[in-house]
């Protein structure tokens, strides 16, 4: 599945969170969305998934506007949220199933499998699970449901080191298998480096740069970065002042 | 519809413990009767406290579950997670509010079913809804399941401004303010003509559309608010903001319709008629709009044009628009401003001309006003008034209509019971001081007076007057005074109503015919019914 965002703005009262911002996410891509907190990152998801009408531009997903066809675009669209939301009281267990009676492409051996893996209690209630752990179900619910297009809002906020690398481990294993189109917005430049094929640099709502990671190395070099990681390149283009 | 089964399911599924705590608050009133200190027969008991109960628990549960189905998700930023399943904003909404009002029923049924199985008696439940409503057993079935749906629509707004802190708040507030003063508006002027079948109809179309309003403002606030409070809180507040406009305007609109009816609306056999004068007619009675709802009506038959009169008290005589016996003038009372049982102020028409309107005179009185008569020629008026209190004598005040200038004021001793008043001429007066009771003898005094204005004298005058009806004058032709004047109420009993006023001058008799509802002349006796012979 492609995004394709033109001329987007988004306002919260007198705060312009997108500014007429341009993006394309090419089909099959790894596309990761940088920026400072507040740069509107967020604020885009939350258009992405049709949880808030853009105030001007056009955003559609595979040709559909998110906003009108929200509920057809989720039977092939996954997400993890920044804060992990799923209902408190409920089991692990019970949310996925849940989850599983709305998907017909669920992955049931999977969820369990990766839940197994992340050493999750299924019989354990939501509210009583630590934040990594909240964040490790939210990304196994979206992993399960075997999605074309993987939205994930900083998946790796408050995740302890090896729960980070079990995050990035199964988006790569999940690449590897379907082929997955995923816009992900992290602060883990050194995580996302292994598997992003695409960034993007967000800054007060406007998009700095934008290409393919290798293009962006090439770029930085010949003007005349030092080490072309993706934490120069974040430093580089970004900068280090206000975003 | 699979989606929102599987919301649904959840929903419930997530309030077991209140289903619980339902069932044990059961067994609790199941047992008050083996409480110590217990004297009262145990199915009462279960039956009184059982509704009570049932009635706080589910209140409270109402506006716990409004505050929290949608508000609290959205604002503690759980709202999102179904929003990221396939399903449509209207099941999302749909389905949380169902299951809330399921969640209400079943925990009612659930407090109450133990008392059920051992037997309940519900005499003083409903005594207490009969208290309460004006209703017993019916009241209560049609108003609690009301209550407790506008709690939980109601908590909603209220949950979400006080969370959002939001400035929409304030217009939250002003559609509340524009429904109170639509509902008060409406129950004053509906109130003010005596309309009160319509005051309670108005009562239900205004909660009808107000939870139908709030219903619809929290669909919008979840289907366009989605997971944003502060977007959800503009669409809850802009939606009850219309909400609040239609009910006001619908319920204005509907005060102000019921109140202005045509002529057409009379309903025959409920219609008084009498003639004013030549070719004025006076009609008042009950309207197609509700059998207690009464209209006056002045008609101009050969033109067919209608004066629509102001509202006023309905009994006595100060329902009735009087005509003088020359014809010239007719009189009435309206209330005055838009309160009632203040005061009636007095209202003529010049009956000598088609185009003429209705004058507001300058002439008050206290109500309620007992009795009071047009002279001959339409320039004054009598009243009996209180002097003082209840059965203190009465006051008999002439006024001139024009000045409004006191002319006489005379105090009737002994005439401590209203009675109707009649000009015998200009300075000749008839009050009957006495009370009527339907067909029944009053067991008080009662009698008629004469009152020479200018002499000022008042002197028992003998007449065959008794009060066969209600409201009715009828002397004996033997008496010395040779007017002739009669006037029949038959119509309250569904006869044609007639007025035989100085038929010798050429007055018209009319009746109204229900069918067609029009206002026919008689031309012949013949056609009067057998009933109606009776008339001088």
């Amino acid at each position: 599945m492609k995004i394709l965002i033109r001329d987007v703005t988004l306002r919260y009262g007198r705060t312009t969170a997108l500014d007429r911002l341009d993006l394309h996410v090419p089909a099959g891509s790894v596309y990761a969305l940088l920026g400072r907190n507040g740069s509107g990152k967020s604020s885009l998801v939350k258009a992405l998934l049709g949880h808030r009408r853009p105030d001007g531009g056009v955003l559609s997903i595979d040709g559909l506007d998110p906003w009108k066809a929200r509920h057809r675009l989720m039977t092939r669209i996954a997400a993890t949220p920044e804060t992990p939301d799923a209902p408190p009281a409920m089991k692990v267990d019970a949310i996925g199933s849940f989850v599983a009676s709305f998907h017909r492409s669920w992955d049931a051996t999977g969820f369990r499998g990766r839940l197994d893996r992340f050493g999750i209690p299924t019989n354990r209630r939501f509210g009583a699970l630590s934040r990594g752990q909240k964040g490790l179900v939210m990304l196994s619910l979206a992993l399960a449901q075997r999605p074309d297009l993987l939205l994930l809002d900083d998946p790796t906020l408050g995740l302890d080191p090896v729960a980070r690398r079990f995050v990035f481990d199964e988006l790569i294993g999940e690449l590897a298998d379907r082929g997955t189109t995923v816009l992900l917005t992290t602060h883990d430049l050194e995580g996302i480096e292994r598997i992003a094929s695409h960034v993007g640099i967000l800054s007060k709502g406007r998009l700095l740069v934008e290409g393919e990671l290798e293009d962006l190395r090439s770029s930085a070099v010949t003007r005349g970065a030092e080490a072309p990681t993706l934490e120069s390149l974040f430093f580089h283009f970004a900068g280090t002042e206000g975003n | 519809m699979r989606s929102f089964a599987y919301l649904f399911r959840r929903e419930i599924s997530q309030r077991t413990f209140l289903f619980v705590a339902s069932l044990t608050m059961g067994l609790f009133v199941f047992g008050l009767p083996y409480l110590p200190g217990s004297h009262a027969a145990p199915a009462e008991l279960r039956g009184a406290g059982g509704v009570v109960t049932a009635l706080s628990w589910c209140a409270f549960l109402a506006i716990l579950l409004g505050g929290s189905i949608f508000t609290r998700d959205l604002t503690e930023n759980r709202l999102a997670f179904d929003f990221r399943l396939p399903v449509r904003p209207g099941a999302i909404w749909a389905s949380r509010l169902l299951a809330a009002i399921v969640t209400l029923a079943l925990a009612g049924a659930l407090l109450v079913a133990p008392s059920a199985v051992a037997g309940m008696d519900l005499t003083g439940a409903a005594a207490g809804f009969e208290e309460l409503l004006g209703h017993g057993e019916q009241g209560a079935v049609a108003f609690t399941p009301i209550a407790i749906l506008a709690l939980l629509l109601l908590a909603n707004p209220i949950a979400l401004a006080s969370r959002t802190r939001s400035a929409w708040a304030a217009v939250d507030m002003f559609s509340v303010a524009i429904v109170c003063v639509a509902a008060y508006s409406s129950w004053q002027l509906l109130g003010l003509w005596e309309a009160r079948s319509a005051q309670w109809r108005t009562t239900w179309l205004l909660a009808t559309i107000a939870l139908l309003g709030a219903a619809i403002a929290s669909m919008r606030q979840v289907t366009l608010g989605r997971t944003e409070a502060d977007h959800a809180q503009k669409s809850l507040s802009l939606t009850l903001f219309i909400s609040s406009l239609t009910i006001a305007s619908a319920v204005l609109a509907y005060a102000n319709w019921y109140v202005r009816p045509q002529i057409s609306a009379l309903v025959g056999n409920y219609v008084y008629a009498a003639s004013l004068g030549p070719d004025w007619v006076s009609l008042m009675g009950g309207t197609t709009r509700d059998k207690d709802f009464w209209a006056r009506f002045l008609l101009h038959p050969s033109s067919g044009k209608t004066i629509l009169l102001g509202p006023s008290e309905p009994l006595m005589d100060a329902g009735e628009a009087k005509g003088s016996r020359d014809g010239s003038r007719a009189a009435w009372l309206e209330w005055d401003g838009s309160r009632i049982h203040s005061s009636l102020r007095l209202y003529v028409l010049a009956l000598t001309s088609q185009q003429a309107t209705p004058t507001r005179t300058d002439i008050t009185w206290k109500s309620p006003l007992p009795a009071w008569a047009l002279s001959p020629r339409g320039d004054a008026v009598a009243s009996l008034q209180h002097s003082g209190g209840e059965n203190s004598p009465r006051r008999l005040v002439v006024e001139n209509v024009d000045s409004a200038a006191i002319e006489s004021s005379l105090l009737l001793p002994g005439c401590e019971h209203d009675g109707p008043l009649l000009f015998l001429n200009r300075t000749e007066v008839l009050a009957a001081c006495g009370e009527i009771h339907g067909d029944l003898i009053p067991e008080r005094w009662y009698g008629v007076l004469h009152v020479d204005l200018n002499s000022r004298v008042v002197r028992p005058f003998e007449s065959g007057f008794y009060p066969n009806r209600l409201f009715a004058w009828r002397l004996n032709r033997s008496a010395p005074r040779p007017w002739d004047s009669a006037e029949q109420s038959s119509a309250f009993e569904g006869s044609p109503a007639l007025d035989a006023v100085s038929r010798d001058r050429n007055h018209r008799w009319h009746w109204f015919d229900p069918q067609s509802k029009v206002l026919k002349p008689l031309l012949k006796e013949k056609q009067y019914q057998t009933g109606l012979r009776s008339l001088y």
